[in-house]
């Protein structure tokens, strides 16, 4: 598949997700609401660390700081650094079995989940951390669904 | 190192594939700590944070619009019948609410008279515009609704928002048709109220429920503040006019370890179920749009 329209079916994905979190929803749901942005970005630089990289990732921060209405900036900066991490680490990622892989995005979306709730603090919108844990649970039993299904579009689509 | 593509060589892009990592993190963290920095020190009316506004609402509004659409599909198919019962339901308590009003009026005269022999000139007289909402948003660290309204109904940012019941919080941005209210339970959201009881005065926080707010500074020592007492906006500091109830004192405890006793109360504004707004209008003597909320 040539280049742009791989592009454009990453950035499809991503809006997807952006879209998806800014829905309406019951406010049982928001505590424990999944992490769709970090997940879907964290696939991409998995699978194609050549299309998908950190300023991709900050943009789509950026847009999600904007629908949000957190500080402008603020997610740009998390997802980043989680960006960062799963390209680093990404020949590493690809080979390990699901449930370490697993661990691995928990662990990087306690990082994400931990930055957000520093920088809320840091511009005045102090809060118990407890409500930044529930999502990174949610989100790590999450991942094989979106792992799977994007694979399956990846490579149905041919995108390296 | 090649930064720049030769003409007979293949071209290179700035940072090669895989290479260069740490520093596009490098760049993308300073670009967003500076965009943070220079985000927080600005009022609400700067071109950044304009800028962000619109470029979220350009997001979340067809979002929005579209889940509003679908929840209409239930009520556009409805039976005449059903429609029929909850006009006459609609119109027995409209009835009712006139007949109460007629007697408030009453009272109003002589609250007004009772108010000109002690001096106090303060009236609660208010403009108010409908606004519906759009969007609810009840994260524990943002607690927003996103409102529509008509680009004749002028909102501007520092606006209050209450309901039937109570205060909501206030307009923090606009754009032409839309309008995003901070509620008085957002963790960085204060009220300026007063005890109705005793008008001792303090103020609400916002924790991030929609179910609770506190109140951080009440002595340990007797205050006569007890749970079921009511709370009203103050007015002091001029962003929320006097006199509107805010909520109800759910618990007193005192705290002899601490400095101040643990007071929570519960907001009385339906704040996850209400489907209209009003809107006031600024009162005379209000901070200009543009400056910043209180936080």
């Amino acid at each position: 598949m040539t280049g742009l329209r791989s592009y454009a079916l990453i950035a499809a994905t991503l809006l997807g997700a952006l879209l998806v979190s800014v829905l309406p929803y019951p406010h049982a749901y928001l505590l424990g609401r999944p992490l769709w942005l970090p997940l879907v970005t964290g696939y991409w630089c998995l699978a194609a660390p050549r299309r998908m990289g950190i300023f991709t990732a900050w943009t789509a921060g950026l847009l999600a700081d904007a629908a949000l209405a957190s500080p402008f900036g603020e997610h740009a900066l998390a997802l980043s650094v989680f960006a960062y991490m799963m390209s680093r680490y990404h020949l590493r990622i690809r080979n390990l079995p699901m449930g370490l892989q697993m661990l691995f995005v928990g662990l990087n979306l306690l990082l994400y989940e931990f930055l957000i709730f520093w920088i809320n603090g840091l511009t005045s919108k102090t809060g118990p951390i407890l409500p930044y844990g529930l999502p990174v649970l949610v989100s790590t039993a999450l991942w094989p669904l979106v792992f799977f299904p994007l694979r399956r579009l990846r490579r149905r689509y041919r995108i390296h | 190192m090649r930064f720049w593509p030769s003409r007979n060589r293949s071209p290179v892009s700035l940072f090669h594939r895989q290479s260069f990592l740490a520093l596009r993190l490098a760049c993308a963290l300073t670009a967003s700590v500076t965009l943070l920095v220079w985000s927080h020190g600005q009022p609400a009316g700067s071109p950044l944070s304009v800028f962000a506004t619109r470029l979220g609402i350009l997001i979340e509004q067809p979002v929005a619009t579209t889940v509003s659409a679908i929840a209409s599909i239930g009520p556009t198919f409805t039976r005449q019948g059903v429609l029929e019962q909850r006009i006459q339901t609609l119109e027995h308590r409209l009835l009712k609410l006139r007949a109460r009003l007629t007697r408030d009026h009453s009272l109003a005269f002589e609250n007004a008279r009772l108010k000109a022999l002690l001096g106090r000139a303060r009236t609660l007289k208010q403009a108010y515009r409908v606004v519906h909402v759009l969007r609810v948003d009840l994260n524990p660290y943002r607690q927003e609704l996103l409102v529509g309204a008509g680009p004749g109904l002028r909102l501007r940012p520092g606006e209050a928002v209450v309901d039937a019941h109570g205060l909501v919080g206030q307009i923090v941005a606009t754009t032409a048709h839309t309008a995003r209210v901070l509620l008085i339970t957002d963790p960085g959201q204060m009220v300026p109220v007063e005890v109705a009881a005793t008008g001792l005065l303090t103020f609400t926080v916002g924790t991030g429920s929609p179910a609770r707010l506190r109140l951080p500074f009440i002595s340990n020592q007797p205050t006569g503040i007890r749970p079921g007492q009511l709370l009203i906006s103050s007015g002091l500091g001029g962003h929320y006019p006097h006199g509107f109830p805010v909520a109800v004192v759910t618990r007193v405890n005192p705290r002899p370890d601490r400095s101040f006793a643990y007071v929570t109360a519960r907001p009385l504004a339906a704040l996850s179920e209400d489907r209209e707004l009003l809107v006031l209008t600024a009162p005379v003597g209000h901070p200009p749009p543009g400056r910043r909320p209180i936080r």
